[in-house]
């Protein structure tokens, strides 16, 4: 049932005012779009303000102590890099994808080095200028970001346990509600992943017959969810299709899964967005008529180096 | 039954710790104890020394009862060999603990009226010290392979028979414990069978009485145990099957390269560097154990606190004496440790490098630690310390500046107060009647701030500015400790060899 507030073809008798008031059921989703489609509000606008949430519920709810100096060089260190790339390009500046990237460090990355942070930062932003095929990039910026601090830079770590389970219920539920609101279909591969990612760890659970706190503790990490909706859901790095999307975020919950309690490696989120993003380069390899592929795409600035 | 009553009392996984002297101990693991014997899981204290994928876990042993009644199972993630075993020192566990132990530092405040000066005393609090079979014959192994557990090595070591078991079932392991005269818990059914499923073994320690008298020991020894594998865990589930209520538990990590936390569970810092009132210098014990209560009790026992973390090769307070390479190598640490000279880097001279400790403190049940401790080792090597100031007032001073350092004093004071009520939950009029007050020993100038600004009108308003008294602090000169000669690793061995043969 959909309250909607309809403008009337013609006037009826009974609404003197010249606005009818309709209960319909919608059956077709044809109607919805078209009426969420007058709020065309950009998605990332959406992402922005869900971590700007997060964030603040990480330091008022849970009590983490931001090092101001660490946080600016995250927020100020993308946008330069974005800035100073995109001329050097001849594109126009955009800051929306930059400040995706920079909070997603501010939420996983740790660090106490000034100048950690700073390479971190523009690692992020550089690998999408740089590391490239066929018109867009390779890797996720953040997991990038990320996976080459954990690997080559000193005093920089992850703290998966920092995020309790008020964090994954706080962002699923806001999450959710934007997807549902927004019907963004980069979100369709993050749903997928918990999904798919969610049968894994409870079924392991039934396996072994652990009670259900065990997988719902592991399920439950708030860094899970920030991956999933920050990360995996990014449009350039994931195929275009429902079956590729579908086949993409089943590959990332399986090789975190496999990463995670077969070979307890750390961080086996980073690790496997970074796999999955190689192998859709390498699948777009193969079918060279994938659409991501066309250099002459209008909205190349818009999709590619956002 | 008869061999009920013959019951061995087991712990499963672990470790006997001691919280303080006075106040002992338990286990993380849980107890299989004899029908009739009154054991009780309170603390624990593991030392986890980490390279890479190798680990060495250190349990401390503060159990009370009789000797004979004493077993214990540890799930361990890979198969064990004699060599992976050894019998360690208390000592060394009671140095890491007494070196990592929040504390009390001390300050003193001038005489408001002598001319500045740097005269500063610090002393430092340590505060807790705590204080603290048989073979299986061939005809058990027959009867355990029935069950579908095996009995891959039986080893004796020091005061203790060792025996490493896998199990296909955990129903078969069970039976067999059972049969061996263990009362095992229940509900560890289906924790073993996990287990089991996970590929872990089981490790089960009983005392040899005829070796333990050769030794002639009143205590037992903490065992050690050597294994390679990507895990970085500690079992404690099985720890929660018999304890009564929540138990503690302290985790003292050793590693190379920077502090320790959990994964699977927030790592939260304890509160740290308030001041608070001179006298619970004498009162540190239960201030220390309510101020922690208070802390789980507002995180609602979800996260594990974080104690100390600092690079072993310097303290500043130092609670106890460097741990040096020698008690490093007693507690696992199994690579090169080198001696400082002092000179460089401010490192204190004969304390060992390469080493960062972190202690991490957690109140557990089954209700909010369902699953086992994961740990990873990061890359962070800022230093903290759970510590806590004392501000000594000085009493007695005369001149006119004291009325303004006893005003500010009395402000300064109530704050402490407020402090130690805020950290522990203690009522804060107890609090306030314990702790020196300026107001009670003098009357304070109650002039109007403005007239002290302005002065009266017969009086000269030019007065001399306000100014608190300064302190300093020095750290404690930490006396030299002979350097110990280090012992090379042969690169042919095993690296748990590192203990000898």
């Amino acid at each position: 049932m959909k309250l909607v507030l309809d403008q009337p073809s013609e006037p009826r008798a009974t609404m003197p005012s010249g606005f009818a008031i309709e209960n319909r059921l919608q059956s077709s989703t044809a109607n919805s779009k078209e009426f969420w489609s007058r709020f065309s509000i950009d998605p990332r606008l959406f992402q922005i303000t869900a971590l700007s949430g997060i964030l603040l519920f990480s330091v008022l709810g849970l009590g983490r102590e931001p090092n101001i100096q660490i946080l600016c060089a995250l927020l100020i260190a993308p946008q330069v890099v974005q800035w100073s790339a995109s001329k050097f390009i001849g594109f126009p500046y955009d800051t929306r994808s930059a400040m995706i990237s920079s909070l997603s460090l501010v939420l996983l990355l740790r660090t106490t080095t000034l100048w950690v942070a700073v390479v971190v930062a523009t690692l992020t932003i550089g690998s999408k200028f740089i590391v490239r095929f066929r018109g867009t990039h390779i890797f996720n910026p953040t997991a990038f970001g990320l996976g080459l601090a954990l690997l080559c830079l000193p005093d920089a770590w992850l703290s998966p346990g920092l995020w309790g389970q008020a964090t994954f219920a706080l962002t699923f539920i806001v999450m959710g509600g934007l997807w549902v609101v927004h019907r963004a279909s980069s979100f369709q591969t993050s749903f997928i992943f918990l999904a798919s990612y969610a049968l894994l760890v409870f079924g392991r659970a039934f396996w072994l017959d652990d009670p259900i706190a065990i997988p719902l503790k592991q399920y439950t990490h708030g860094a899970v969810l920030i991956f999933a909706f920050f990360m995996i859901s990014d449009p350039r790095t994931t195929p275009q299709t429902l079956l590729g999307r579908a086949c993409f975020a089943m590959l990332c919950a399986l090789s975190t899964y496999w990463m995670t309690f077969e070979l307890y490696w750390q961080n086996g989120l980073v690790w496997s967005v970074l796999l999955a993003n190689i192998g859709f380069a390498l699948s777009r390899c193969i079918n060279t008529q994938s659409q991501m592929s066309n250099p002459r795409d209008p909205d190349l600035h818009a999709q590619g180096l956002r | 039954m008869k061999q009920i009553q013959k019951s061995h009392c087991i712990y499963l996984v672990s470790i006997l710790v001691g919280f303080t002297s006075a106040t002992l101990s338990a286990f993380c693991g849980f107890y299989v104890a004899k029908a009739d014997t009154d054991l009780f899981n309170n603390a624990s204290k593991v030392v986890l020394v980490r390279d890479g994928d190798k680990t060495v876990l250190t349990m401390a042993n503060d159990y009370e009862g009789e000797a004979k009644d004493f077993a214990m199972v540890i799930p361990v993630p890979t198969k064990i060999e004699r060599g992976q075993i050894h019998v360690g020192n208390n000592a060394a566990i009671d140095r890491i603990d007494a070196f990592t132990a929040p504390r009390l530092v001390e300050y003193f405040d001038r005489d408001p009226c002598e001319p500045p000066m740097m005269m500063e005393a610090m002393a430092d609090g340590a505060m807790m010290r705590r204080g603290a079979a048989k073979s299986i014959a061939s005809s058990k192994k027959q009867s355990a392979k029935s069950l579908g557990v095996t009995i891959e090595a039986e080893y004796t070591v020091g005061e203790y028979d060792i025996a490493i078991l896998s199990a296909k079932q955990s129903g078969g392991l069970f039976t067999y414990l059972n049969q061996e005269g263990y009362k095992v818990p229940a509900g560890a059914e289906r924790v073993l069978g996990s287990y089991i499923k996970q590929k872990m073994r089981f490790f089960i320690a009983k005392v040899n009485l005829k070796e333990k008298a050769k030794l002639g020991n009143s205590y037992l020894r903490p065992l050690q145990v050597a294994y390679e594998h990507p895990r970085f865990m500690l079992p404690i589930r099985l720890g929660t099957l018999n304890a009564k209520g929540s138990q503690d538990l302290f985790v003292f990590t050793i590693t190379k390269q920077g502090r320790v936390e959990t994964t699977n569970y927030p790592t939260v810092k304890i509160a740290s560097g308030d001041e608070i009132p001179v006298y619970v210098k004498d009162e540190f014990k239960p201030f220390y154990k309510d101020m922690f209560s208070t802390a789980v009790k507002r995180d609602g026992m979800k996260s594990v606190f974080l104690e100390y973390a600092w690079d072993l090769g310097w303290c500043d307070p130092c609670a106890a004496d460097p741990l040096n390479a020698k008690e490093l190598k007693e507690l696992g640490v199994f690579w090169q440790t080198s001696a400082s000279n002092g000179r460089r880097l401010g490192r204190m001279p004969g304390v060992a490098q390469s080493a960062y400790v972190t202690r991490l403190h957690l109140r557990y049940d089954a209700e909010h630690f369902p699953e086992d401790l994961m740990f990873q080792e990061t890359k962070n090597r800022q230093n903290f310390q759970g510590r806590y100031v004392l501000r000594h007032p000085f009493k007695g001073a005369t001149c006119e500046l004291a009325e303004n350092y006893y005003r500010n004093l009395e402000t300064s004071q109530e704050k402490r107060a407020q402090n130690l009520a805020n950290l522990t939950g203690w009522d804060i009029n107890t609090i306030r009647s314990k702790m020196y007050r300026p107001s009670k020993d003098r009357k304070l100038d109650a002039t109007p701030f403005w007239n002290r600004l302005w002065g009266d009108d017969d009086k000269d308003s030019g007065r001399v500015p306000v100014q608190r008294p300064q302190t300093q602090v020095a750290p404690k000169p930490v006396p030299p400790r002979p350097e110990p000669e280090p012992r090379p690793i042969k690169a042919e061995r095993p690296w748990w060899k590192f203990w000898g043969s």
